[in-house]
């Protein structure tokens, strides 16, 4: 008998089958050869031709053939055959799951599309992913902050009082005086209550510690209608008198972290600065203070405001401004127009009363939906969300103008199919979903993108905290929720909505007589408008973002190029609060040149300063003074902002002194009072003489000028040159001072050494943070490092894929008129004409785009402009170079397809037709 | 005999009916068809093989090696639930199709 084994593997190959597979179907054809070949010999045939006559009943070529596609089929990914037969079951129950099988056949069909092109695929799904992604992350930090509710409770009828000040500050800060008068005289209010948040010492079990607290007024809690979780608020008579009760409500959080939820908490005491306070009530979870973003973690009453803000004095004085805002809340029937009416009144009364205070001096009265986020904080946030949304927007346009461009083009090579299946009376919904499809598989892929980019995203921002001690809380510890995951998948079905609008109507308006003819069709034409209409907002575009992007580094580098007037390299900074440790002034001098005289000695260390506000730190302090001699107008203010600062502090700063001296050691309580002034100061004040020997009155006292210093940065980086002068510590005893330490290498090496010292000279005193002034000043361009990095990484991107669609579509045009080349080339057109025709249509649609582009960059320019100071709103040369870059790519993208136009003979043009 | 364009979509309902009663292996499959037929419908081998596994990986169909005393190893294709389904569905809709052409070519009452 034959070996029917080898007799098959004899005859035919099949080199998609896997060991195992082949071996059975091996067998089960040399069985059925078997049963041939003894069918046969039952027929009496004799042995060779009963072989012969198994072999013939097979044909060959077709097994072989048939076996090795059903394998290729078979060895398909599981997913795939999975769906295939979830298909097959949809369609055999009939009715509405056949439309469910179809969906499913289209969406397979959409990823074998994606498939086959997976570089373009992929650039256009990041593309779209991290727009949305970075979309989801802002409007995350929006509703966190912008759109999050006020604290209080029936918030409509809030409003929030602050001091405007003529040409400077609308949001400024509030005094006593003008809260006590206005509670008094104005009868609108149910409640009128101040708050001011504040730095203090809390003292639990000898650990010390900072946190953040208010001083708050007695009607505080009733005022934002705050439950007590334990306790109550404050009564009425513990905001009365100065310094008889001691009283203190913290925090839900805090109660839950520092005490462990004690529910006998009530009655303690705590050390609030070294001064015992008696804890009277726990506030209810989740209020966290009378602003957004600001997380309190307790609150004592104004009146305790020697113990609880030591550093807070002459607060009766009305031209001490120190509390952020009045909170008030309106009588039920009264508007806030009304109030701002009868607070306006008020003003006119007082300035009536005191005529040289309320120069230039007003209120601004805002309701409480604009004022629960520091009107301050708003202001910058909203240009900088606005201008994070103008790049998203951007970037989501561009993202469905690629991928719209990839579907068009794939809507074009099914021209004929869709034209046969409509011949074939397939119904336009069906052939829009099956051509929908691709588009809802990219948005679905970069849905799920999305959301992976936005928890990253959004856990990189809450890693960012500010290297300074200010109690601030956007988006810290805000973990990515619902509604943001709504928002993404809500901006995923608009994105997919944008990318399947214009193949899908070409599929509607689709011609079927014309779009069965190959050649020209209203259904080409129309597509390749659409195209072209692409091509040019992806020019566009990318222009925009390169533009932006260049914008955004000039600004960062214009600021780094800014003069802060003082050397910030290898500065150390250490912030001492000796006020809330209950030092003495006495013990505070001593302490601090103790302090100083240790720090000097340590190696590596070159000198040693100190200053109540270090520059660029977001603090400042302004006095009202007089300069000898100068006359005011009537409407100005003498504001200027102050410092107070050691006799090391010019030196360790690297600050030159331009005339006269620095402060010395003997500029001491009883000597002469004396102040070095800046530049600017000399120049406004006594324009062309000279400061020194000058003196100016800060209210009853006189100082005498000593000293002069070049005009530099001390608010912002991005601030105008303003008038500036320093009292000198000795003369002006402050207990919160921050020490700055210039060493001759890395600073940060300091940083122990530097906490030894201050341990050993007082283990109680608490000491935060130490940073250097250059994180400071990398810190307050972050803003500009992102914005830039991401608008140049996506204006590449958007190059890139510009270029692509602008190659694909002219190496489509040039293929749908090979005919119209190779006559034109037939009747003698030399190879720069058809160069010309070629390329001329692509740089024609370029020149479009960049003109669009254009002014679209010069709208992100100026939110630029207005949201990053320092980025002037036209740079010709940041404008010029994308625009040089662009033409080039334009150019080389369809330089490949203008090549082979050229080599098109009359015989190709022929075969085309 | 029939040409194989008229055979081609018919190949799977042919398959699925003769495995409706029992189990049968490939040479089985084969001759039942040429004999219900009367040897009018005549496979080539070379075609059921790949129809089989085809059908096997769809799931309609499974394939189970059988040795029967005396005999030579086997495999057995037989029915499964999906295989059920589907032919159900297929015989229904090749009634109905055949009933449209008798109808249409005018032997509905012949």
């Amino acid at each position: 008998m034959p070996d029917w084994r080898r007799e098959v593997r004899e005859r035919f190959d099949l080199p998609d089958l896997k060991d195992l597979r082949e071996e059975r179907i091996i067998e089960e054809i040399a069985g059925q050869l078997q049963d041939f070949h003894e069918e046969a010999l039952s027929r009496s045939l004799p042995e060779d031709e009963a072989e012969q006559y198994a072999i013939d009943r097979f044909d060959w070529t077709t097994l072989a053939d048939g076996l090795n596609h059903s394998e290729r089929r078979r060895r398909r990914p599981r997913f795939t055959v999975w769906t295939e037969r979830m298909e097959g079951r949809l369609r055999l129950r009939g009715g509405l799951w056949i439309g469910l099988a179809d969906t499913v056949q289209d969406m397979k069909f959409a990823f074998r599309q994606i498939r086959k092109n997976p570089g373009v695929t992929a650039a256009a799904v990041l593309c779209l992913a991290v727009s949305i992604g970075g979309g989801a992350v802002l409007y995350s930090t929006a509703v966190g902050t912008l759109l999050q509710p006020s604290p209080a409770k029936d918030s409509d009828r809030i409003v929030r009082i602050y001091t405007r000040w003529e040409g400077g500050n609308e949001y400024s800060s509030v005094s006593l005086p003008d809260f006590e008068d206005i509670r008094r005289e104005v009868g609108i209010f149910d409640q009128l209550v101040l708050a001011t948040p504040m730095s203090m010492n809390l003292t639990i079990d000898d650990q010390n510690r900072r946190v953040w607290g208010s001083l708050v007024s007695g009607d505080f809690f009733r005022c934002f209608g705050t439950e007590m979780e334990l306790g109550r608020g404050f009564l009425p008579e513990e905001d009365e008198t100065e310094d008889t009760h001691p009283v203190v409500v913290i925090s839900y959080g805090f109660w839950q972290e520092r005490f462990g939820s004690d529910p006998d908490i009530l009655g303690q005491q705590i050390q609030i600065n070294r001064y015992p306070f008696t804890v009277v009530g726990v506030a209810e979870k989740g209020f966290y203070g009378d602003s957004v973003g600001m997380v309190m973690r307790l609150w004592v009453p104004v009146a305790m405001h020697t113990r609880a803000a030591p550093l807070l004095t002459d607060i009766h004085k009305r031209n001490n401004h120190v509390f952020r805002s009045i909170i008030c809340r309106l009588k039920p029937g009264v508007f806030p127009d009304q109030a701002a009416e009868r607070v306006g009144m008020m003003r006119e009364s007082l300035a009536d009363r005191y005529p040289d205070l309320y120069i230039g001096k007003a209120f601004t009265v805002l309701p409480e939906k604009e004022a629960s986020l520091d009107p301050m904080v708003r202001a910058g946030f909203v240009q900088f969300i606005s201008f994070g949304f103008a790049i998203v927007a951007l970037v989501l346009i561009l993202s469905c103008a690629n991928v719209a461009g990839l579907l068009l083009a794939r809507t074009e090579g099914r021209r004929q199919e869709i034209g046969i299946r409509m011949a074939l009376g397939a119904g336009r919904g069906r052939l829009i979903r099956s051509l929908l499809g691709e588009s809802t598989a990219m948005a679905i892929i970069a849905g799920v993108l999305a959301i992976i980019i936005a928890v990253a995203l959004n856990g990189a921002s809450n890693g960012v905290t500010a290297p300074m001690d200010l109690p601030i809380a956007f988006g810290t510890g805000r973990t990515i929720l619902w509604s943001d995951i709504l928002f993404i998948f809500i901006s995923t079905a608009v994105a997919t909505v944008l990318i399947s609008l214009t193949p899908a109507i070409h599929a509607t308006r689709a011609n079927i007589v014309s779009a069965l003819k190959s050649g020209d069709s209203m259904l080409s034409r129309r597509a390749a408008l659409s195209r072209r209409m692409l091509v040019m907002v992806q020019v566009a575009a990318s222009f925009t973002l390169l533009v932006g992007g260049g914008l955004v580094l000039r600004g960062m580098e214009h600021m780094r190029e800014i003069d802060p007037g003082f050397d910030s390299e290898n500065q150390l900074l250490v912030s001492l609060d000796l006020a809330v440790q209950g030092y003495s002034e006495e013990e505070g001098n001593i302490f601090f040149h103790d302090l100083k005289n240790r720090l000097s000695t340590l190696p590596g260390v070159e000198a040693v300063g100190m200053a109540f506000n270090i520059p660029l730190s977001l603090m400042s302090q302004t006095h009202i003074c007089e300069p000898e001699g100068y006359e005011a107008p009537e409407t100005e203010r003498l504001q200027v902002m102050v410092n107070t600062v050691d006799e090391g502090y010019f030196t360790a700063m690297g600050i030159p002194i331009l005339e006269g001296r620095s402060f010395v050691t003997f500029d001491d309580e009883g000597t002469q009072p004396v102040l070095i002034v800046n530049e600017m100061f000399r120049d406004r004040y006594w324009p062309g003489e000279s400061p020194i020997g000058k003196r100016v009155k800060h209210g009853d006292t006189w100082f005498e000028v000593v000293g002069m210093v070049p005009t530099g940065k001390y608010f912002a980086l991005s601030e105008k040159p303003r008038p500036h002068y320093y009292y000198a510590f000795d003369q002006n005893y402050l207990g919160m001072m921050t020490i700055n330490i210039r060493a001759d290498s890395n600073p940060l090496m300091l940083v122990k050494a530097v906490r030894r010292e201050v341990t050993d000279l007082d283990p109680m005193l608490p000491v935060g943070e130490l940073n250097t002034m250059a994180e400071r000043i990398n810190f307050s361009l972050m803003p500009y490092s992102i914005a830039s990095g991401v608008m140049w990484m996506f204006g590449f991107i958007a190059m890139l894929l510009a270029s692509i669609g602008l190659y694909g579509l002219v190496a489509y045009f040039v293929n749908r008129q090979t005919r119209e080349i190779g006559v034109r080339m037939a009747l003698g057109a030399l190879n720069s004409d058809v160069l010309r025709f070629v390329v001329g249509r692509s740089m024609r649609l370029t020149f479009i785009g960049l003109c669009i582009g254009l002014i679209c960059a010069t709208g992100v320019s100026v939110l630029a402009s207005a949201a990053f100071p320092g980025i002037r709103a036209f740079e010709p040369l940041l404008m010029g170079i994308p625009l040089l870059i662009l033409i080039l790519i334009a150019l080389l993208a369809s330089f490949f397809p203008a090549r082979r136009a050229i080599r098109i003979t009359p015989v190709d043009a022929l075969r085309a037709e | 005999m029939f040409g194989p364009e008229l055979k081609k979509g018919s190949v799977e309902l042919l398959v699925l009916s003769m495995l409706k009663d029992e189990a049968r292996h490939g040479y089985q499959i084969g001759k039942l068809i040429e004999l219900r037929s009367s040897g009018r419908l005549q496979f080539n081998p070379a075609t059921l093989y790949p129809v089989l596994y085809r059908m096997e990986d769809r799931g309609w169909i499974e394939g189970i090696w059988v040795e029967k005393p005396g005999e030579r190893r086997r495999c057995f294709y037989h029915l499964t639930r999906d295989g059920k389904r589907v032919l159900t569905e297929q015989t229904e809709r090749w009634k109905e199709f055949s009933s449209a052409m008798n109808e249409a070519i005018g032997l509905s009452h012949a």
